[in-house]
């Protein structure tokens, strides 16, 4: 028997951080909110500890293949239970030239910069569109930092890349690890500008209140329609005892993740799925992933025991910004887009032992003795670099596989663009040049693993897939995160990002969720439906 | 009992540097967490070692022979055996990660590239089962009828390579795939165990 419980004024798909910017701003204004997630609630330590908090893949697995002709199969494997996640998260705010990176790299560089096979996309709002929301993110969540460009002026010790901020973090950087201040002064003596990475307290998920209802264990079946497909009416929903509902909502939203927000759009029959033969259709088009590679140092005389020992000093680190994005000149470089590197803590990271180096065996008493000997004397700077969109990149509906409820599987067809692993190998070796200049007594690079293991996608979770932009033919929704297709639907997360800034997402996200809950509130509540022309 | 506080760094002393570390299972105890529904009371320990769920005989003397090339005790100080990595793994294996509860474990199946991982159909308990089985009759063929156990240290280590290359014929058992999950696993036991010397991370 379908149960219809009475409606309310918005339903969230999902129950993050995301969520939690969303409905807070929603609320205020005095709307009802019904936010549905997938994990069952934590019963009790020892279940989460045990790890059945975890994912469950039968529920929302997804398949892979590297490429358009290979079969796609499923990721079958969950990762190992995590153990304390790290408490701290690193808080970007957009630089100016990503959020029009198309449009930028084409007047600094020409048409020929840009390969046939690059479908990068200017986004639809600019830096000075975002900027009080990254403002506002920073200030909510406690952000630590050290501004670089305070209303226009370069501020010594920051970034001096970073847009113009109307002011400082709210909290000063902390303090900084031996092995960072050395990576920073090495950074110096190349020229290179470090500066403290941001970081702000991890934020935590949504969680009930006086205007939003959660619940947990449910999972979304399917968005519903009207019957002319012009608005949602809700959503179908199983909950925790397996039964069947249907929710009915004025404004469903979905902050589900990269993944599920594409997957419900194509379950459901919203808006065109893309078309690898044709280039036509938009949901899971420009599906992209940062790049990560890394420079690992051995130090015969350095010790870093401190780290160790001293969790305090088990921070976001320094890092440099002066080979990301379009900081620095390509010409003749052969890539567009760029990257961080970085030195800071790692956090828990249970399955992995200490970097030894190339030629160490990798179990046993060579091992161990290797392990032993570089404890505290070896460091990892790490290289995140952006990831670019192309062609054959996507993300639809696997033929074959389906999930616990005969749903098919999302099929991720992914590999990283030759585009960007040139940029990820430039990058690796200004780590290396940096390491050198840490006189470490080897440095050794290690390139991002080719192909990508679908083991890489399950960690680091992409963007894009339901883009924004000013074109319904090359988009999915409009600047406020809004569906082309149906008015009363916004699709809030890294799904709307055209291509994966080199950055952490956490910031974009919080400040896109931002803006997209004041767009909402200031335009759609007083006048519903279509809030950018065509 | 569950084993509770798998993913949480047991309630040990700080400075756990490689010659102190503490027994695993004891540690985890400490931590007083109790799983939700019947409990089931833990056998009682045996007077020469510990007592495994999962593992026969037989496969807990493979493993424990395994752990102990895998991580040996040297001058430096203890190995995977001295921090109960095997029984870390026994009870992994017996919980619901081993029963594959979370892994999707539907076919169709297919061989799949290397990038696309895991595509046994054997969830992680049935494979450790099959290989070890399989490997056990592969020693018993090379090393006239010894089991892995009784060789010696060196040719422990041989066989474990050629198992991690994929170059022991084990009639269709997924060695490589065995082997690298088994790392994993005995990597995973033996940090948590606080045995590679890294202290808690600050509550998150």
């Amino acid at each position: 028997m379908l149960l219809r419980p009475k409606p309310v004024d918005v339903l969230y798909v999902g129950a993050g951080a995301t969520t939690s910017i969303v409905a807070g701003a929603l609320a205020d204004a005095g709307l009802s909110g019904l936010a549905l997630e997938r994990r069952p609630a934590a019963a009790d330590a020892a279940d989460e500890a045990a790890g059945r908090q975890y994912e469950d893949l039968g529920r929302s697995t997804l398949t892979f293949r590297n490429a358009p002709g290979e079969t796609a199969l499923p990721l079958r494997k969950p990762r190992s239970p995590a153990p304390d996640l790290p408490g701290e998260t690193r808080i970007w705010r957009s630089l100016p030239a990503d959020l029009r990176m198309r449009s930028h790299i084409l007047e600094r560089y020409g048409a020929a910069a840009i390969p046939a096979d690059m479908s990068i996309q200017d986004w639809p709002i600019g830096y000075d569109e975002l900027e009080p929301f990254h403002d506002w993110c920073e200030q909510r969540f406690g952000a630590s930092g050290r501004a670089g460009n305070l209303l226009g002026r370069l501020q010594p010790g920051g970034n001096p890349f970073e847009g113009p901020r109307r002011r400082d973090f709210p909290k000063p950087p902390a303090p900084q690890s031996y092995g960072a201040e050395l990576f920073a002064r090495a950074a110096a003596e190349l020229g290179r500008r470090p500066f403290p990475v941001p970081a702000a307290p991890r934020p935590s998920a949504a969680t009930g209140g006086p205007k939003l209802a959660l619940k947990t264990g449910c999972e979304v079946l399917k968005i519903n329609l009207d019957p002319d497909r012009r608005r949602a009416t809700g959503v179908t929903y199983v909950d925790a005892t397996g039964r069947e509902l249907v929710q009915r909502a004025e404004i469903v939203v979905l902050t589900a993740g990269v993944l599920d927000n594409v997957r419900l759009l194509l379950l459901s029959d919203i808006g065109r799925p893309y078309d690898l033969r044709t280039g036509t259709g938009v949901i899971g088009r420009n599906y992209a992933v940062r790049i990560s590679s890394e420079a690992r140092l051995f130090f015969d005389d350095e010790s870093f025991a401190d780290e160790l020992t001293d969790p305090r000093l088990d921070g976001p680190g320094m890092a440099v910004d002066d080979f990301n994005s379009d900081n620095f000149n390509h010409a003749g470089l052969g890539f567009v887009g760029g990257g961080y590197i970085r030195l800071g803590g790692s956090g828990a990271q249970p399955v992995e032992p200490g970097p030894t180096p190339a030629g160490t065996p990798k179990w046993g008493a060579g091992w161990k003795r290797a392990a032993a000997h570089w404890r505290g004397r070896s460091a990892v700077l790490q290289c995140h670099g952006g990831g670019t969109a192309r062609r054959s990149n996507f993300l639809d509906l696997d033929p074959t596989y389906r999930d616990v409820w005969g749903r098919p599987l999302l099929r991720m067809t992914f590999d990283f663009p030759e585009n960007d692993q040139r940029m990820s190998a430039f990058l690796t070796d200004r780590a290396v040049e940096i390491g050198r200049a840490m006189r470490a007594s080897r440095v050794q690079a290690e390139a991002a693993q080719l192909p990508c293991p679908a083991a890489t996608c399950q960690a680091v979770r992409g963007a894009g897939g339901a883009i924004m932009g000013d074109d319904p033919r090359t988009s999915a929704v409009n600047r406020y995160l809004q569906s082309w297709d149906i008015p009363n639907l916004f699709v809030v997360g890294a799904s709307a990002f055209p291509q994966a800034p080199a950055y952490d997402p956490e910031g974009a996200l919080g400040a896109l969720a931002g803006w997209c809950a004041a767009a909402i509130r200031g335009v759609y509540l007083r006048s519903p439906g279509p809030m950018a022309s065509l | 009992m569950v084993l509770s506080g798998l993913s949480r760094r047991p309630a040990v002393e700080t400075g756990a540097a490689l010659g102190a570390a503490a027994p695993l299972i004891r540690s985890l105890r400490l931590l007083g967490a109790t799983p939700a529904g019947p409990t089931r009371p833990d056998p009682p320990e045996a007077a020469n070692g510990p007592s495994y769920r999962f593992f026969t005989g037989p496969e807990a003397a493979f493993v424990e022979a395994a752990c102990d090339r895998i991580i040996p005790e040297d001058e430096l100080g203890p190995g995977a055996l001295a921090a109960e990595v095997p029984v870390w793994i026994d009870r992994l294996l017996d919980g619901p990660w081993g029963r594959g509860e979370g892994w999707y474990l539907r076919g169709p199946w297919a061989k799949g590239t290397d990038s696309q991982g895991w595509q046994s159909r054997l969830g992680p308990a049935g494979l450790y089962r099959t290989v070890i089985a399989a490997l056990d009759r592969r020693v018993r063929l090379d090393f006239r009828d010894r089991r892995f156990h009784e060789l010696r240290a060196a040719d422990q280590d041989e066989v474990l390579q050629q198992l991690e290359a994929g170059r022991l014929d084990l009639g269709g058992a997924e060695g490589k795939l065995f082997f690298e999950t088994f790392l994993e696993n005995v990597f995973e036991g033996w940090r948590l165990a606080g045995a590679a010397g890294r202290p808690a991370p600050v509550g998150a």
